[in-house]
């Protein structure tokens, strides 16, 4: 073999030595090591790819080419949220995490190698329980759609009933990711459809949905359409009366300004971590946030990994390992509470340096920013003259929705993206609504450019 | 070989974050935005509660995180030889390209015609993937291997549902199989059903024939299994599951011990899913994130999550495809893990299809080589045929051991980190007692494996002469064995239950 393959620079051993290690073990040719697959499935040579092995630099030249096919950001204003948000990632953030001792590492089922990871877990359980206001956090789900699915599950488990009732509107995926978790199992999910001109449920509907089957209730703040509901405690009150579980989704960068739902009775929080810190990356890695009050018995039933804090045998000092294993599926397998096994754990770790490096007056202007930006931005929507701006007497965070008065959408859209702006997205269920979003990159003059380009526009 | 009485980890006595508050530093300081108009909150719904979190310098952060970071092992600084996670190297250059704006900044809900270059990427690495297990679908949502576990068992549920199969409730699973499989099953509404093994470590025939009937939905089949032996009769066993009206799932964990050498889909499988984090050498990152992507055959394309990414030839435009006649709708909120899917791609760009082969030609042969090397070792036994050659994994067991000297597989393990080495998976597949699984990868150099092979040998020897030694171990690393029993009795899961509980030893 000639020395020029470009990935030789990833295999461990050269094809000199590979002959040696072989001859050593008795074997003459290394398809001698898959005699016991079926011939008739081996392949005769190896199969043809989109593209040849790449040196280094042709992998970055390959890569550049495709990075140019995306727009630079630079050259976009986007106004999207729903829970995941662009951020800027502060530099220590990436120097940090770009720490081989860090991101190379596995789980960490030898806890003695892996104290820094573990006591990086335990960081963030506690700062996104303070954030949140509960007591424990899991060392992280995959998304907040999933980690919403899982938290119904373990409301299931826990009060032994099977209805989920969602006292939010829901994007169609989180929808979608809720029914594929709850109904396979048998368990049920009950809608309640919004007051007339609202972006909330009707109360009295709500009221109507909750009954003796109601394992949880599912409450949104923000909601998918960035709107808080003033009614939450009374929900929370709701779901209580009848022994049911009160789950709040939330979105973390609310939560310097907003209320933490421990704040208004929930027993579960979950949420989308990723604007803690994690770049927005067309919306993966994200972060499930898992949030909840401490019970000797509840915990059993509650999914994903969880990082405690004892004392080392010898040295007697503080030490961290993964604990309560006995509820996940490498020991219970069919009898577990989830199947999760990886989760999102440099995330996390990630999302503990974000939380730290912000610290309380951080998350308080970062919060305040941010719906600061929603209101001005919402203000100079207005002042067009041409916005509709929706529910205008209802709170929200740093999304909102208004009305374009556009016929052809698409076009719209595409005009606006050819003058370098993304003006929200069309609301699943209605695309005559947009649901518009802040971000900490924007800046006055990049919302009043926007205002000013849907004036000339519409 | 290394010297297990040098210290191999730094130990600092580092402080929990959550102590240092009310200092009044500064760290992250978010942009300034000034708007003179006051928040627009009702007072019910503002944060009433202090806010704790830690008040430190940006200097203090980084020397808090540098650290933690010298008090943990990962790839970079030394073999991580666990069995069915495939620890391999992971590219440098990688981290570098998902860090572009270009890439990174995109937010999901943007229109197509910003993202193109994503969307490339997306449809190239499904096309790749394609290629490399003869599948003609795929979804990239999956964000772990037993998310696509639960996708991929889904869609035989889904397929079931279609053809008014609905009494079909049951799923096969291997003793031998990640614990997953059986969890996954059960989320997807299915009962596990256990088919115990042969004395080969393959699956048994008979006891498969028997368990398979009408209320067969499928079977979920790790091939090459945890033992790192290739199931010879993969073809009548899928075909005797498609007989009786089931679809056979392939667990893909174990994937790098036949890539580039044979395609599942020729196997008869009809739906796997692929750990991204581990063939596709992205970082496995203390835990994730990963990716399972799921691969299907014609069979169940139609019931695929939505979107999958198509392309238009004639625009030359890449898309979200919805139109899927059955989608079982969303398994993600989004699409799933891209920037681990750029690191994927990014690695099999650089590999080709050759270079993959070469990476499971290597694999395999380091795999057998490290077992040629320790198993005949006193303490020892494969408690399988030495005959079958091994894939890229491999399962020993230290029963003997054990009986002889009192020492075990978690002591073995734990020794093991004395030496600069990672332990091996243990205790696992639950067929083997005192299972050590060790899979060394195709990035392992030889001078690695030697070292391996000779601190076993060593380590068995101390057992004999000092099992005392192995009980108390690791004693050079960061950290000592820990009271586990007390805190799952007691659990202290964040610094608010610290505060409450007060426990009597140093923080």
């Amino acid at each position: 073999m000639a020395l020029e393959k470009p990935y030789y620079s990833l295999l461990g051993v050269s094809p000199q030595e590979r002959k040696k290690m072989l001859e050593e073990i008795g074997v003459s040719d290394v398809m001698e090591l898959f005699s016991d697959i079926p011939p008739k499935v081996i392949l005769k040579e190896s199969p043809t790819l989109p593209f040849d092995p790449m040196t280094e630099l042709e992998l970055v030249e390959f890569f550049n080419e495709l990075a140019n096919k995306n727009v630079n950001p630079n050259d976009l204003t986007v106004f999207l949220g729903g829970g995941v948000r662009q951020i800027y990632v502060p530099a220590l953030i990436d120097e940090l995490i770009r720490r081989g001792e860090l991101y190379t590492a596995y789980t960490a089922y030898q806890p003695e190698v892996s104290q820094g990871i573990l006591q990086l877990l335990f960081e963030y359980q506690s700062l996104v329980a303070e954030l949140t206001g509960m007591e424990v956090v899991n060392a992280s789900m995959y998304d907040w759609s999933t980690a919403t699915a899982e938290a119904a599950l373990t409301a299931i488990r826990i009060t032994k009933k099977d209805t989920l009732v969602v006292a939010s509107p829901l994007t169609k995926a989180r929808k979608s990711v809720i029914h594929n978790y709850l109904e396979p199992q048998g368990f049920k999910v009950r809608e309640v459809s919004l007051e007339e001109n609202s972006p909330l449920v009707d109360l009295e509907k709500l009221k109507a949905a909750i009954d003796d089957n109601t394992a949880a209730v599912y409450l949104e703040m923000p909601n998918a359409m960035g709107y808080l509901d003033p009614r939450a405690k009374e929900i929370s009150e709701l779901a209580h009366d009848v022994k049911a579980k009160f789950i709040v989704g939330v979105d973390p960068l609310s939560l310097g300004l907003v209320a933490p739902p421990g704040e208004y009775g929930a027993d579960l929080v979950v949420g989308e971590g990723q604007p803690l810190g994690n770049a927005v990356n067309f919306g993966g890695p994200l972060l499930g946030i898992f949030a909840f009050n401490y019970d000797r018995k509840e915990i059993r039933r509650t999914p994903g990994r969880l990082i405690g804090i004892t004392k080392q045998l010898k040295s007697g000092k503080k030490g961290f390992t993964i604990t309560l294993q006995a509820r996940e599926q490498h020991i219970k397998r069919a009898k577990a509470t989830s199947n999760i096994c990886s989760n999102e754990a440099l995330s996390a770790v990630i999302s503990a340096i974000y939380l730290s490096a912000l610290g309380p007056r951080g998350m308080e202007e970062l919060s305040t920013g941010l719906h600061k930006r929603a209101l001005f931005l919402r203000e100079k929507l207005a002042e067009t003259g041409k916005v509709e701006i929706m529910y205008p007497e209802i709170p929200f965070f740093a999304d909102f929705a208004v009305k374009f008065p556009v016929e052809n959408h698409e076009k719209f859209i595409s005009t606006m993206v050819s003058k370098g702006f993304v003006p929200g997205a069309p609301w699943d269920y209605n695309n005559e609504l947009y649901v518009l979003g802040v971000s900490e990159l924007h800046d006055k003059q990049h919302i009043e450019a926007f205002a000013n380009t849907l004036k000339e526009v519409l | 070989m290394n010297d297990p009485e040098y210290t191999h980890q730094a130990r600092w006595d580092e402080p929990l974050i959550t102590e240092l508050i009310n200092t009044g530093k500064r760290c992250y300081i978010p942009k300034r935005f000034q708007y003179d108009k006051d928040i627009a909150i009702p007072d019910n719904l503002l944060r009433k509660t202090e806010l704790r979190l830690p008040e430190v310098s940006e200097l203090e952060l980084v020397r808090h995180v540098v650290r933690l970071s010298q008090m943990n092992y990962g790839v970079d600084l030394g073999p991580v030889p666990l069995g069915s996670c495939t620890m391999k190297y992971n590219p440098k250059v990688n981290e570098t390209l998902v860090r572009y704006p270009e890439f990174s900044m995109q937010h999901p809900l943007q229109p197509e015609e910003t993202v193109q270059g994503t969307l490339k990427a997306m449809y190239l690495l499904g096309e790749a993937l394609k290629s490399l297990t003869g599948f003609t679908g795929i979804t990239l949502q999956p964000a772990a291997g037993a998310h696509g576990e639960f996708t991929g068992v889904l869609l035989i549920r889904a397929y079931h549902m279609l053809n008014g199969e609905t009494k079909r409730d049951e799923m096969l699973i291997p003793d031998s199989a990640h614990g997953t499989n059986p969890a996954s099953s059960v989320m997807a509404g299915f009962k596990a059903i256990e088919i115990p093994s042969d004395e080969k470590g393959r699956i048994d025939l008979e006891a498969l024939e028997s368990a398979l009937s009408e209320r067969t939905a499928g079977m979920m089949i790790t091939n090459p299994n945890t033992l790192g032996i290739f199931e010879s009769n993969i073809m009548d066993i899928n075909k005797k599951i498609h007989d009786a009206g089931g679809l056979v799932y392939l667990d893909g964990a174990n994937f790098n011990g036949i890539m580039g050498v044979a395609k599942p889909a020729d196997m008869g499988f009809d739906v796997m899913h692929i750990n991204l984090h581990k063939t596709f050498a992205t970082p496995h990152g203390g835990g994730g994130p990963g990716s399972g992507v799921v691969l299907v055959n014609d069979k169940l394309k139609q019931f695929l999550p939505t979107p999958i990414i198509s392309y238009d030839k004639e625009k030359d435009k890449y898309y979200f495809d919805y139109n899927i006649s059955h989608s079982i709708g969303h398994v993600h909120g989004y699409h799933g893990n891209i920037a681990v899917i750029l690191r994927a791609l990014a690695y099999i760009a650089r590999m080709g299809g050759e270079g993959l082969r070469e990476a499971c030609l290597t694999a395999v042969t380091n795999a057998n080589y490290l077992m040629h090397k320790v198993m005949h070792e006193d303490g020892l036994e494969l408690p399988q045929d030495p005959s079958i050659p091994r894939k890229h994994e491999f399962v020993v067991s230290a029963s003997p051991l054990l009986r002889e000297t009192g020492v075990s597989a978690l002591d073995i393990a734990k020794r093991l980190l004395d030496y600069k080495l990672h332990a091996p998976t243990i205790y696992f597949p639950l067929i083997v007692h005192e299972a050590l699984m060790i899979e060394p990868t195709e990035t392992e150099p030889l001078s690695i494996l030697n070292e391996m092979a000779d601190a076993i040998k060593n380590i068995l020897k101390e057992a004999k002469e000092n099992p005392e030694l192995l009980h108390e171990a690791p004693h050079t690393v960061a950290g000592y064995r820990l009271d586990e029993a007390t805190l799952a009795k007691h659990p202290i899961l964040s610094a608010k239950m610290l505060e409450k509980i007060k426990p009597q030893w140093e923080l």
